[in-house]
C-alpha cells in the first residue's frame, strides 16, 4: 500500500470551553498530538482581538485578559447555538459560531504548518449532552473555518476510543466522566469485541472546571469586601487579575493541601488562604450535582458499579481530589481509573474516530484487516467470536487500527406533536433517547381531518409529553396534498446522520413513486452565502 | 411598545435594583441618538468584559443578547418606553393613592374634606385630577353606598346624636353620656381613629357644657331642620354642589327621627303598585354578597361611632345584604327581602328607596316583628338606562342604624327611549319631593360592580370561548355580564381544525356587545393513529341521535346554500362513513347536484364540529336533513 495523499489526514479536533487540542493518526494507525505553534499540545480556547481584522488566539490572549478585558473572549463553548448571542469587537459583531471558526483557524493553520500539508478533513468532538443546536452550531463553525466537517463525535466516545481501541476483546463497561472547563458530560459505555456502544449519557452543558473557579473568586472577593468593603469583581481587570489568581489556585489545590491568593486592589491588598478543606466545603454542591448525574446515568441503564469495569476521567478538572474522593464513595471502592492524560485523549480518539470512519482504505486499517482476516482463516474463528480472551500485551503492539465500530447515540429523544384521538395535542417520540447514530425512524401516521391539503410536522427535542416540556426545533409544511378523508396515512421519517444532523422526509405512501419530499436542515442559522461570507471573513483574519 | 418588551426590561432592570434604562445607563430621557448609542456601547464592552465574572454573569449574558431591545427601547421606541414607564408609574402612584383612600374610607365616610384630601394627595404623587377622581369613584362605588358623603367641609355635626343624647337631656345625662363614650374610646385600638373620635368628641362636649353655646346650637339646628324641607331640588349633574366633585352631594347624616319624616316615599306618580304580578317569579341572581367586596376595609364591621353604641342594642339587618342583581325582561318584577331584627328592643323602621322604578312593599316595618319581608318591585319601563342601580334603605327610626342594600338591575332589551325615560326621571325627582336625593340617579357613571353584556356566538356552534385568559365556555356560545367594564376585554376562540379567533373589545357599561366569530377551516395533520382497529358495526340509534343535534345548524346550511327557489323544501340526505375511532371520514352526498361547494363547506363544519359520537368501528349511516330554502340568497 502506498502512502496516503497529502490530504488524506483527517484532524481530530477537541474543541473546548477552555482548552482545545487537535490529533491525527500517523500512517501507522497511531494517534498522534499535533503541536500548535508555540509548541504545545493544548491551545488556550481564548482570542483577544486587538485590531478590527486581527486577532491573537492562545495563551498569548489569556495573558491579555488582565490587560483589555473587553476584547477577550472566553468560554465560547458555553454561548454555543445561542441565537441571539453576539459580541462585538471594533465595530464588528460576531456570533458564537464565527468566534468558534476563528479557533479553528488556529487549529487549522497551525496543523498544516506541523505537518505541512494542508488540511480539510476534520472530526470535532462535543459534549454529549450538547442538544441538536449546539452540534449545529459546532458543525457551522467548523464550515467558516474551512474545515470540512466529516462528522461531530461526542466526546466520552472519542475518550473511550483512545483509551479502549488497544484493549480490544472481551466485553468491558467504561464509565467515562467528563468534566472540563466549562462541560460536564456521564457516559457509559460498551465495549463488545470490535463494537464500542454508548449505553446512557447525561450531563450539564453549563457545568464545568469555571463554576469552581467562580467559587474560589467569590469567596476571596467576598473576604476582600469584608475587610475593605471594596469588591474587586467591580472592575474588570481586577476582576480578570483575580480570576487568573484563583484559576492557578484551584490548580495547586488539587496536589497541595493549601494555596494563597494575594488580592490587591485600589490600594488594598490581602492575601486569602484557601485549604483544601474550605475549597471543598465551597464547592460541595457542585460535586454533589456530579455526583447525581453519575447515579442517574446508571441508573437509565439499570446497571450498579459492579457492572461497570473501569472509569475514564476526563478533562483537567477530574485531577481535583474531591472528583475521584467522590467517585470512590460512589462506587463503594477505589475506582480503577484508566491511565490516560484527561486532556488529549478527547483529541486522540476523535482523530481514530475520523480514519474509522472516513478512511477505510487507510493503510493502517488496510494491514490489519488482512491480519484479521489471516488469523481468522488460520483459527477458523472471527474476532467478535473471542469473548473472554484480551489479547496479551505483546499482541497488541500491532501496527494499525483493528475495524472497529463506533457507535455514538442520540443524546435527547426527538419527536414531533401529533394530535390523539382525543385530538389532544401530545409529544410522540420518534427517535428515543440513545439510539445508537446513524439512525433513520419512521412513523406512520394520519390525517386528522378530511380534506387536508397540507400536513405540519413540529420537530421537538427533549424528554415531555406536552408542547411546554419539550423544545420546538424545526417546522416542516408538506403542502399540496390531495385532500382525502381523515385516517389517510402519511409517513414521517426521521433521519439522524453521523454529522448529528436530522433530515425529515414526509412521503405519501399511498402513491408510490410520487413521494413528496421536504426536508429541514438543523445546520443552525446561517445558510449558503450567509455562511460563504463568514467563512470570507474568518479567512481574511489575521489569527496568530 | 410591545408590552412583552417592556415586561423583559421591567425584569432585567429589577434584578439589577434600577427603575428605569435611562437610570441603568446613565442617560437623560432626552439623550441623543448619539448619546444612547455611546452609552449602549460602552455597556457592551463591560458585558463583554465580565461576562465570565459570576458577580455579574446574569447581568452581562443579558445585556449582551438583549442589546437590539435596548436599541429598540431607547432609539426607534423610545416614546413606547417612556410612555410604558409613565403608565407604570401611575399605576403604582394609583396604588399608594389607593391606600391613601382606603384609609380614609375606613372610618366609613367620605366627606368633602376627605375627598380634598384624596385630591391633594394625588397631587403630590404626581397624579392628574381626573385619575385621581376615577380611582376614587371606583373605591367609593367598590364600597358600595355606604360611604356616606357629607354636604361639606364645615358638615353640620349635631353634637347631641354625637353624645347619644336627646336634645332635652340635662346638664347630668350629657356628662354621662361624655365620660361613657370617652371610656369607650380607650378601648379602641386603633389609636390615630380614637383620637380623632376624641377631638370631635370634647367638640360636642364643649358646645354642649357651656349653657352659651348650647342655647347658640340649638339655634343652629333649629334653623338648620326649617332649612331643610325647602332644599332645591337638585339632581341632576348640572345643578351640583360645589367644589371638585361633580356629583349631587348625598343626603346628610340621617338626622334624628322628627328629621327624617320628609323622608316619606317619593311620590312615585308612575309607579302602581298593582303591576306587580306575584306569580312571576323574579330571575334572581345573587351576585356576590358582602364577602365579595375586594376591599373588606372598606366596609366597617361596625357602624360609625357617631351613632350611638352600647345603649340600643337591637339592629336591623337585611337579607341578602350587600348587592343585589336582577335581570329583568319587560314586565315588572318582584323580589323579596328579608329584614331581621337582631336585639331585642323594639326597633320602629322606615325604608327609603330613592328610585321612581323601585316600589316597596311596605313602607314601614312593624316594630315587634323579628322579621319581615320587603317587596321589591323594579319597573323596567321606567328605567332610563338598561342597567341601574338603586339603594334600599332601612332606618331604624329610635337608634338612627340604617342598612342599605344595593339593588343593580339590568334590562335585558332596551326598547324605552332614552329622552322620554329622562323625562320620566325627571318628574320623578321633582314630583318626590326630594328629601333625599338620588345618590347615583343622574351620575353618567353610575356606582357599584356593574357592566355590560358580553355575548359570543360562534360558528361553527362548538369551541371553547375564552375571555382575559380563562375558559368560560366549551360549547361556542358565551353570555356575559359581569366583570366587563373598564380595561378591555379579550376574547378568543379555539376549537381544534380551524383557525382560532381572537378579538379585543371594549364592552361599555350597561351595553351589550355581541360577537359572532366565524371560524375558518384549517387543515392540520397530526393524528398518529396507527390504523390497527377491526371494522365495527355502527351504533344506529346513537348515530342518529348525535345527528338529530346537527339538524338546526344543518337546516342553516341548507336555508343559505341549498339549491332551489326561496320557499322550496330541501331534503338533503347523506350516507356518512365513520372510521375506526367513530370520528365522520366521509360524508357522501345522495343528490350529486347538491354537491355544491359552500354547502359541503357549511355542512361539513356542522358534522365537524358536532364530533359525532360513534360507536368503535368502521361503518356507515344513512341521514336526511330537511329545510325550507331561504327567502334572502
Amino acid at each position: 500500500m502506498s502512502n496516503p495523499p497529502e490530504n488524506d489526514v483527517v484532524l481530530g479536533i477537541d474543541l473546548g470551553t477552555t482548552f482545545s487540542a487537535m490529533a491525527v493518526v500517523d500512517r501507522y494507525g497511531r494517534p498522534v498530538m499535533v503541536m500548535n505553534s508555540e509548541g504545545q499540545p493544548t491551545t488556550a480556547s481564548v482570542i483577544h482581538f486587538y485590531d478590527r481584522d486581527a486577532c491573537v488566539v492562545g495563551d498569548e490572549a489569556t495573558k491579555m485578559v488582565v490587560v483589555d478585558p473587553t476584547n477577550v473572549v472566553r468560554f465560547i463553548k458555553r454561548n454555543m447555538g445561542e441565537p441571539d448571542f453576539t459580541l462585538e469587537f471594533f465595530g464588528r459583531s460576531y456570533s458564537p459560531q464565527e468566534l468558534s471558526a476563528i479557533i479553528l483557524k488556529k487549529l487549522k493553520d497551525d496543523a498544516e504548518e506541523a505537518l505541512g500539508f494542508p488540511v480539510t478533513d476534520a472530526v470535532i468532538t462535543v459534549p454529549a449532552y450538547f442538544n441538536s443546536s449546539r452540534r449545529a452550531a459546532t458543525a457551522e463553525a467548523g464550515a467558516i473555518a474551512g474545515l470540512n466537517v466529516l462528522s461531530i463525535i461526542n466526546e466520552p466516545t472519542a475518550a473511550a476510543i483512545a483509551y479502549g481501541l488497544d484493549r480490544i476483546g472481551g466485553t468491558r463497561r467504561i464509565l467515562v466522566f467528563d468534566l472540563g472547563g466549562g462541560t460536564f458530560d456521564v457516559t457509559l459505555m460498551e465495549m463488545r469485541g470490535v463494537s464500542f456502544r454508548t449505553l446512557a449519557s447525561d450531563g450539564n452543558a453549563e457545568l464545568g472546571g469555571k463554576d469552581w473557579d467562580d467559587r474560589l473568586l467569590n469567596f476571596v472577593a467576598e473576604q476582600f469586601n469584608e475587610r475593605f468593603g471594596l469588591d474587586p469583581r467591580d472592575d474588570p481587570q481586577p476582576f480578570q487579575e483575580l480570576y487568573e489568581r484563583c484559576l492557578h489556585a484551584k490548580i495547586s489545590l488539587s496536589t497541595k493541601p493549601k494555596a494563597v491568593i494575594p488580592v490587591s486592589y485600589r490600594g488594598h491588598r490581602m492575601v486569602a488562604n484557601v485549604s483544601r478543606e474550605e475549597f471543598e466545603g465551597l464547592t460541595a454542591d457542585l460535586v454533589e450535582q456530579c455526583a447525581v448525574t453519575t447515579q442517574l446515568v446508571l441508573e437509565k441503564t439499570g446497571m450498579g458499579w459492579s457492572d461497570v469495569d473501569e472509569v475514564l476521567l476526563v478533562g483537567g478538572s477530574t485531577r481535583m481530589p474531591m472528583i475521584r474522593a467522590m467517585l470512590d464513595k460512589l462506587a463503594g471502592r477505589r475506582v480503577q481509573s484508566a491511565n490516560i492524560n484527561p486532556d488529549e485523549c478527547v483529541a486522540l480518539g476523535a482523530a481514530l474516530a475520523g480514519v474509522l470512519r472516513h478512511r477505510p482504505d487507510h493503510p493502517a486499517l488496510a494491514s490489519q484487516r488482512a491480519a484479521l482476516a489471516r488469523r481468522a482463516k488460520d483459527g477458523g474463528r472471527g474476532v467478535e467470536a473471542e469473548p473472554e480472551a484480551p489479547l496479551a500485551p505483546a499482541q497488541t503492539a500491532y501496527i494499525g487500527l483493528p475495524p472497529v465500530k463506533v457507535t455514538d447515540v442520540t443524546s435527547h429523544p426527538l419527536g414531533m406533536i401529533v394530535l390523539d384521538r382525543q385530538m389532544n395535542e401530545r409529544v410522540f417520540p420518534l427517535v428515543p433517547e440513545a439510539t445508537p447514530v446513524p439512525c433513520e425512524k419512521s412513523g406512520r401516521f394520519a390525517y386528522a381531518y378530511d380534506g387536508m391539503t397540507a400536513v405540519r410536522v413540529e420537530v421537538t427535542e427533549g424528554h415531555g409529553r406536552t408542547r411546554d416540556e419539550v423544545k420546538v426545533i424545526g417546522d416542516v409544511v408538506l403542502e399540496d396534498l390531495p385532500p382525502r378523508p381523515r385516517g389517510t396515512p402519511i409517513q414521517v421519517i426521521y433521519r439522524y446522520g453521523l454529522n448529528q444532523i436530522l433530515e425529515i422526509d414526509i412521503l405519501d405512501p399511498d402513491r408510490p413513486g410520487h413521494v413528496r419530499r421536504a426536508r429541514i436542515d438543523l445546520r443552525g442559522s446561517l445558510t449558503g452565502p450567509d455562511l460563504e461570507a463568514a467563512r470570507k471573513r474568518v479567512a481574511a483574519f489575521q489569527v496568530s | 411598545m410591545d408590552p412583552r418588551d417592556f415586561d423583559e426590561i421591567e425584569r432585567f432592570l429589577t434584578s439589577v435594583g434600577k427603575a428605569t434604562l435611562f437610570e441603568h445607563l446613565a442617560l437623560a430621557e432626552t439623550a441623543s441618538a448619539e448619546e444612547v448609542e455611546a452609552a449602549l456601547a460602552k455597556r457592551r464592552a463591560w458585558a463583554q468584559g465580565q461576562q465570565s465574572n459570576p458577580k455579574f454573569r446574569t447581568e452581562a449574558i443579558w445585556t449582551i443578547k438583549n442589546m437590539g431591545l435596548l436599541k429598540r427601547a431607547l432609539l426607534q421606541e423610545r416614546g413606547g418606553y417612556l410612555e410604558a414607564l409613565l403608565l407604570r408609574e401611575q399605576g403604582r402612584k394609583v396604588l399608594i393613592l389607593k391606600q391613601y383612600i382606603l384609609g380614609t374610607l375606613a372610618s366609613g365616610r367620605l366627606s368633602r374634606r376627605d375627598e380634598a384630601g384624596v385630591l391633594q394627595q394625588a397631587r403630590a404623587l404626581g397624579l392628574p385630577d381626573a385619575v385621581a377622581q376615577r380611582t376614587l369613584e371606583e373605591l367609593v362605588a367598590q364600597a358600595g353606598a355606604q360611604a356616606e358623603r357629607e354636604q361639606g367641609a364645615e358638615a353640620f355635626v349635631d353634637h347631641y346624636r354625637a353624645l347619644g343624647v336627646s336634645p332635652n337631656a340635662d346638664y347630668n345625662e350629657l356628662y354621662t353620656a361624655y365620660r361613657r363614650r370617652l371610656e369607650q374610646l380607650r378601648h379602641t385600638l386603633d389609636r390615630q381613629l380614637a383620637e380623632e373620635q376624641r377631638e370631635a368628641l370634647e367638640e360636642s362636649w364643649r358646645a354642649l357644657s357651656d349653657p352659651g353655646a348650647r342655647e347658640a346650637f340649638d339655634q343652629a339646628l333649629r334653623a338648620r331642620r326649617g332649612a331643610q324641607g325647602e332644599r332645591p331640588p337638585v339632581g341632576l349633574p348640572a345643578a351640583a354642589g360645589p367644589g371638585p366633585i361633580e356629583r349631587p352631594p348625598s343626603p346628610p347624616a340621617p338626622e334624628p327621627p322628627p328629621a327624617v319624616e320628609p323622608a316619606a316615599p317619593p311620590k312615585l306618580t308612575l309607579a302602581d303598585p298593582q303591576k306587580r304580578s306575584a306569580a312571576e317569579a323574579p330571575k334572581l341572581s345573587l351576585a356576590e354578597p358582602v364577602a365579595a367586596e375586594p376591599e373588606p376595609r372598606a366596609r366597617p364591621p361596625e357602624p360609625p361611632p357617631q351613632e350611638p353604641r352600647g345603649t340600643p342594642p337591637s339592629r336591623l339587618v337585611m337579607e341578602p345584604a350587600g348587592v343585589l342583581q336582577l335581570t329583568v325582561g319587560t314586565k315588572p318584577q318582584t323580589v323579596e327581602v328579608r329584614v331581621r331584627r337582631q336585639g331585642e328592643p323594639p326597633a320602629p323602621a322606615k325604608v327609603w328607596v330613592e328610585r321612581d322604578w323601585v316600589t316597596v312593599e311596605p313602607r314601614q316595618l312593624s316594630p315587634t316583628l323579628d322579621e319581615q319581608v320587603l317587596r321589591l318591585t323594579v319597573h323596567p319601563d321606567k328605567m332610563d338606562r338598561a342597567h341601574a342601580v338603586a339603594l334600599i334603605t332601612v332606618l331604624a327610626e329610635l337608634t338612627g342604624q340604617r342598612t342599605t342594600l344595593t339593588l343593580e338591575v339590568t334590562r335585558a332589551t332596551r326598547w324605552w327611549p332614552r329622552a322620554l325615560a329622562a323625562a320620566v326621571l325627571l318628574v320623578g325627582l321633582v314630583g318626590g319631593g326630594l328629601a333625599l336625593w338620588p345618590l347615583l340617579a343622574p351620575d353618567p357613571a353610575p356606582a357599584g360592580p356593574s357592566s355590560g353584556t358580553l355575548v359570543v356566538q360562534v360558528d361553527p356552534p362548538a369551541g371553547e370561548i375564552i375571555v382575559n385568559g380563562e375558559i368560560l365556555s366549551t360549547n361556542g356560545r358565551l353570555v356575559l355580564s359581569e366583570g366587563l367594564t373598564g380595561p378591555p376585554v379579550t376574547v378568543a376562540v379555539q376549537l381544534d381544525g380551524f383557525e382560532g379567533h381572537r378579538e379585543v373589545v371594549q364592552v361599555p357599561r350597561g351595553e351589550r356587545v355581541e360577537l359572532r366569530p366565524s371560524l375558518k377551516l384549517i387543515d392540520r395533520m397530526d393524528l398518529v393513529v396507527p390504523i390497527d382497529e377491526p371494522p365495527g358495526p355502527i351504533d344506529e340509534a346513537k348515530a342518529r341521535a348525535a345527528l338529530d343535534a346537527t339538524a338546526p345548524a344543518a337546516a342553516a346550511c341548507l336555508a343559505r346554500f341549498g339549491p332551489g327557489s326561496p320557499g322550496d323544501d330541501i331534503e338533503l340526505t347523506a350516507t356518512l362513513i365513520s372510521t375506526h375511532d367513530g370520528w365522520i371520514r366521509r360524508v357522501q352526498f345522495q343528490q350529486p347536484k347538491l354537491d355544491r361547494d359552500p354547502l359541503r363547506g357549511c355542512l361539513r363544519r356542522v358534522v365537524r364540529a358536532t364530533r359525532l359520537p360513534f360507536v368503535t368501528g368502521y361503518g356507515s349511516t344513512t341521514y336526511t336533513w330537511r329545510a325550507k330554502k331561504d327567502a334572502k340568497p
